[in-house]
């Protein structure tokens, strides 16, 4: 199975250019060519070069701790008896997409009355009626249709499941608590006997 | 990540740089940036009217957080049920067009060499407003001009009607495509109109002469549809299509049969078979005898255009001629139709109309509801070319384009021009100030769009998307004008002349029922059948077209040495109007056969082409007396010898950068010009 | 010596591809996706396999006006095209007007066939596949799944109709034109071979709006791009299980006909000759 031979030019680009999102494993094709003996220098420096990249990569693409821009804290607002389609609209009124709270949504209870010096950022956004610049934790690359509507809407399925317990999390989401990966996803999709067409989520 | 040499040099970089970074620069690369908040995914619909013709089908427009996203028809609107043709389903390559004109323009250089001066809005509208107001009678001039389109009675349209109104009168001209329009300068001189209802379900037997109906409607989506039922309606006997053209287009593909003729010789076919219809007894003689003056002369007339004649003139075969007449005869109500070509065809094609009892009860053929102004007038370059304006106001339409040989000269004596349009098209880039305004989607609508069949429908909606760019509503530029003037009532602020105009059309439901339910109303549905006869004679003349088969021998086919071929000039449905060639995706449709366009080419027999050493694909040049134009050969087997098949749209100079010298523009043969040669490039 | 870090590299990625693939066949991840159903009928859920989806065209209504190509590729966010692609004839266009003219005259006759990829019941391009990017679903959709094609155009060869496109290159949209992309449908990048999937996104779209009404799907709800722009209403589509859907009566038609019917493919996709 030799693949043709212009087809390596291809590859490098792939998971960088495309519009797919983050590369991903998956996108790893390729061919393979004939093996020339090994130059272990070189190698072992590149793969050092490249893990510290990689690193620097991945931080500057991730949000690093503590970059949410509100100290939000998710144990408080349940405890309060507020639902997590209370603020993260889009999950009750039947939308693919859910969404982070905009300052509308905060500005419900936060109101300018609210002498809290803790909540002041709030009452800045609010009152400047600025959009918070959330940094979204999770999501999925651009080539997968997930829907919300369907997950925790129609499938009533528990939020937890793949955000895990919110009611205990003081500190801001700076990562994903359960992390979301498409083994998670069939292996989920197999326990509960809902479909694993490829079609069904990959787009 | 994948390991490769790109992505490795990219990583040692990076890191490199990061340990190279002193603390300050270091924090400053290292802070995360401050990111728009994620979207919301809010999803949303409105209804609107699509704008890229004048038909009004109503359009669903999806949008996410307010961006459209997608087009669709409205199921329930009267004009397209649901659907949409290829330039409909387009629309959204022309809100997205990275081409737009995003601010006023004003000319920086000579005319037409692409220098301009970006203005400010109310700079360029003191301009238009200093420039219309100060242009005086006299010295042969007409002060002031509008050019727009014909069939359009909407905001835009009544705006400039306003605009003009306040400046002048027999100002404002409608500038019309003749390969999409009906054949009005017959139906005129026969009638003493120049609007008829056709409904052409009526029929059962349709045949056309010359007119690629199904490409070239005026109303894409009319035309499809009025086939589909043609054809296949349940409960109604399959009717008949007869195709009287050069080439082997989609209208002929789908006819039961195919009469191949000389392009231009389409009516003398006609006259052929009126002549055959009559000495055969084969005709609707009440209708004749009762509602039609000038039958015998007529008669006498056609005795020149014997089938034998007609078939050394046309090219078609006598017998076949016989034919095609028994068919007529038998195939009652029948339907002749033909677009604004040569006189002649227009005349004799009409004729048959009577001769057929397409003009009786029962017929195709009606009275369409009146609506002032807005249709094609005879001529507007023939009546600027006697005066030329002293400023001109171009709206919509790309003369320049749409026949180059006239427009030119009359552009060039005018003095001011400005231009109305989203894109720089020929037009504007010869104009003095470029007026960019929204495009459909970007503004309110409350429009009436008349079928061919005659029924009239009110569209109502407000804006579907926010505008992207510095553009305005081209209604508020012409009511600025207009009140810059200072001789008009009307307000100059667009809102509340929107508001006014819903008003008096009681369109005020539609607007609030728009994206959920009806934004749309039927006025009428399709007239009555028998049209008016507003001649003098309060009958059907035969006169105009006697005159012209008396005046000259039309039958005889004048031989040219020097261009030995005919040339037949076609619109395919995607650049109808001489509009679209800049929606790359119209490429795709450029015409059945055709598949992706890009480039003119030019049908030729393989004799036709082989006798000049031309072979399929080849460059080769088509020069008129008038001009001459580049386009790549395309044999077939089924095109006419000595003809040469040309489709119009492609060849913009302008337009942005998918039209922008893509292919050449036919017109600038001469739209008139029937006779060409041709030679390998 | 960067060439030699390139081929070593490539090397690596493809053994890693090559055994991902391969633990997710075996594992059962993807493999037991072409099971048969194994869906519970709870309200809300549907039941794998109980739609077959096709399409009718009629070619005696159709008047190769092209509306539905024009829809197709705005959906569906395809490629511009340029007049360089055209030249090469690799404009991906999933739906396309095939011309052809037969005869001379006056017996000639044309025919403009609207031609999508057919889903074939017994698809030749899903067998040649082999990381089983392309496959039927158990609703007869031969469906394409980007992310995991290697680009080896095998389905590209085997497929008869030759309706699978490959992406020779990046697209490219000027700044600011994706701003009508399609959010439901992912843009493909090079590499990567596209094809129609009856606009499957639109089934999903159609499945969620009824689980939410709390009906099963019916019929008209989920209508791909192409059949609902069609002026002359020359396409049919729906469920080819229901016997008395509008699809299946056409399908059974006497003017009824499949492309290369005699290769066995079974396609979803039936044609209606033109009446005379």
């Amino acid at each position: 199975m030799t693949p043709p031979a212009d087809y390596h030019k291809n590859d490098g680009q792939r998971g960088q250019k495309s519009a797919y999102g983050p590369p991903n494993g998956q996108w790893a094709g390729g061919g393979g060519k004939r093996f020339y003996g090994p130059v272990l220098v070189l190698y072992g420096a590149a793969i050092i070069v490249l893990l510290l990249g990689a690193a620097f990569y991945a931080y500057s693409r991730l949000a690093p701790a503590g970059s949410q821009p509100i100290a939000y804290n998710h144990k408080k607002h349940l405890a309060l008896g507020l639902e997590c389609s209370s603020c993260h609209l889009g999950i009750a009124d039947g939308r693919a997409h859910a969404r982070l709270p905009s300052v509308e949504v905060c500005a419900a209870c936060h109101s300018s009355e609210d002498e809290n010096p803790r909540t002041k950022v709030i009452r800045d956004y609010v009152s400047g009626n600025k959009p918070i610049p959330w940094k979204k934790i999770y999501g999925v690359p651009d080539h997968v249709y997930f829907s919300h509507r369907r997950h925790a809407g129609l499938g009533k399925l528990d939020c937890a499941l793949c955000h895990g317990d919110m009611s205990k999390a003081e500190a801001p989401v700076t990562k994903q608590a359960e992390k979301i990966t498409m083994a998670r996803c069939i292996d989920c999709h197999h326990k509960l006997k809902v479909t694993t067409d490829c079609i069904a989520c990959h787009r | 990540m994948e390991i490769t040499r790109k992505n490795f040099l990219k990583l040692g970089m990076f890191s490199g740089f990061g340990f190279a970074l002193p603390d300050w620069a270091a924090k400053w690369a290292l802070k995360p940036r401050e990111d728009l908040p994620p979207p919301d995914w809010e999803e949303t619909v409105s209804h609107t009217v699509c704008g890229l013709c004048p038909s009004g089908c109503g359009m669903r427009v999806r949008k996410v957080d307010g961006r459209a996203v997608g087009v669709a028809g409205i199921a329930e609107h009267p004009v397209n049920r649901g659907s949409l043709c290829s330039k409909g389903a387009a629309a959204l390559q022309e809100l997205y067009h990275p081409d737009r004109v995003k601010g006023p323009l004003l000319r920086d250089g000579a005319r037409g060499s692409g220098k301009w001066k970006k203005i400010a809005w109310p700079e360029a509208l003191a301009l238009l407003s200093k420039k219309l107001g100060r242009a005086a009678p006299g010295g042969g001039r007409m002060p002031f001009a509008a050019l727009t389109s014909a069939r359009a009675w909407d905001i835009q349209g009544e705006t400039l009607r306003g605009l003009a109104g306040s400046l002048g009168k027999d100002n404002l001209f409608a500038l019309g495509f003749p390969l999409s329009e009906p054949p009005a300068d017959a139906y005129e001189e026969m009638h003493g109109l120049r609007r008829l209802g056709l409904d052409l379900t009526r029929a059962k037997l349709v045949v056309s002469f010359g007119f690629d109906w199904l490409q070239s409607a005026g109303a894409p989506v009319g035309a499809q549809r009025t086939f589909a039922r043609l054809r296949s309606a349940p409960g109604r006997e399959r009717a008949r299509l007869i195709q009287v053209e050069p080439r082997l287009s989609a209208t002929a593909g789908k006819a039961d049969q195919w009469l191949r003729v000389r392009p231009g010789t389409e009516g003398l076919l006609a006259l052929a078979l009126a002549g055959r219809l009559i000495a055969g007894g084969t005709y609707d003689k009440a209708f004749v005898n009762s509602r039609c003056r000038g039958f015998e002369e007529f008669k006498k007339g056609l005795e020149r255009y014997s089938p034998e004649e007609v078939a050394e003139a046309t090219g078609a075969p006598a017998k076949e001629i016989l034919k095609l007449a028994d068919l007529l005869a038998a195939g009652r109500p029948a339907a002749a139709i033909t677009n604004r070509g040569p006189l002649l065809t227009q005349l004799a094609v009409h004729a048959l109309n009577a001769l057929l009892g397409g003009l009786s009860e029962g017929g195709a053929f009606s009275a369409i509801a009146d609506q002032d102004g807005f249709w094609a007038g005879p001529s507007a370059a023939a009546a600027l070319a006697a005066r030329p304006p002293g400023a001109l106001l171009v709206d919509r339409v790309n003369p320049l384009f749409l026949s180059p040989l006239e427009w030119k000269g009359i552009l060039e004596r005018t003095p001011f021009i400005a231009t109305v349009s989203p894109f720089l098209t020929e037009t504007a880039e010869f104009s003095d100030l470029v007026l960019p305004c929204h495009t459909p989607l970007e503004r309110g609508h409350c429009s009436i769009h008349v079928s061919p069949d005659g029924s009239a429908v009110l569209n109502a909606a407000v804006k579907a998307v926010e505008p992207f760019y510095d553009t305005r509503d081209p209604a508020e530029i012409f009511l600025l004008a207009a009140g810059a003037s200072g001789r008009t009532s009307v307000p100059a602020d667009l809102d509340s002349f929107f508001t006014g105009h819903i008003a008096r059309l009681q369109a005020e439901k539609l607007l609030e029922e728009g994206g959920k339910g009806k934004s749309w109303r039927e006025i009428n549905g399709p007239a009555a059948a028998g049209p008016r006869f507003a001649s003098g004679s309060g009958k059907f003349e035969f006169q105009a077209l006697t005159a012209l088969l008396v005046r000259r021998d039309a039958a005889k086919r004048p031989e040219n040495g020097e261009f030995p071929l005919y040339v037949h000039f076609y619109s395919p449905l995607a650049f109808s109007f001489g509009e679209g060639a800049h929606l790359p995706y119209l490429q795709s449709v450029a015409g059945p056969g055709m598949q992706d366009a890009w480039e003119t080419w030019a049908e030729l027999h393989p004799e036709t082409a082989g006798a000049r050493g031309i072979a399929d694909g080849d460059a080769v040049w088509i020069a008129s007396q008038r001009g001459k134009i580049k386009a790549r050969a395309r044999l077939s087997a089924s095109a006419m010898p000595a003809v040469v098949s040309l489709p119009v749209g492609l060849g913009h100079t302008a337009y942005g950068r998918w039209a922008a010298r893509a292919g050449s523009n036919p017109l600038e043969l001469g739209s008139g010009e029937s006779r060409v040669k041709i030679w390998k490039s | 010596m960067e060439k030699l870090k390139e081929m070593r590299s490539s090397r690596k990625s493809f053994l890693l591809a090559a055994l991902g693939a391969f633990a997710a066949v075996f594992s059962g991840g993807i493999g037991r996706a072409w099971g048969k159903g194994h869906g519970s009928e709870k309200a809300g859920r549907h039941k794998p396999g109980s739609h077959l989806w096709g399409m009718v065209i009629d070619l005696d209504t159709c008047t190769g006006c092209g509306a539905c190509v024009l829809a197709c590729s705005a959906e569906n966010n395809q490629v511009l095209g340029s007049p360089a692609e055209a030249a090469m004839n690799r404009v991906i266009r999933w739906l396309k007007i095939l011309p052809s003219q037969e005869g001379e005259y006056p017996l000639v006759k044309q025919r403009l066939l609207p031609m999508t990829c057919l889903h074939c019941e017994h698809p030749p391009c899903t067998k040649v596949c082999p990381v089983n990017a392309t496959y039927r679903n158990e609703e007869g959709i031969v469906g394409q799944v980007y992310p995991r094609c290697i680009g080896c155009r095998y389905c590209l060869n085997a497929c008869p109709y030759t309706i699978k496109f490959y992406n020779w290159k990046e697209p490219v949209w000027p700044a600011g034109m994706e701003g009508s992309f399609n959010p439901d449908v992912s843009v493909r990048p090079i590499g990567v071979t596209e094809k129609c999937l009856f606009c499957h996104h639109r089934l999903q779209r159609a499945r969620e709006e009824a689980a939410a009404q709390g009906r099963p799907l019916q019929a008209g709800d989920y209508q791909p791009a192409c059949a609902e722009v069609c002026p002359a209403k020359a396409i049919t589509f729906g469920d080819l299980n229901d016997p008395d859907s509008a699809v299946s009566v056409l399908a059974r038609d006497i003017r009824a006909f499949h492309l290369l019917e005699e290769l066995g493919t079974e396609p979803k996709v039936t044609y209606l000759k033109e009446r005379s």
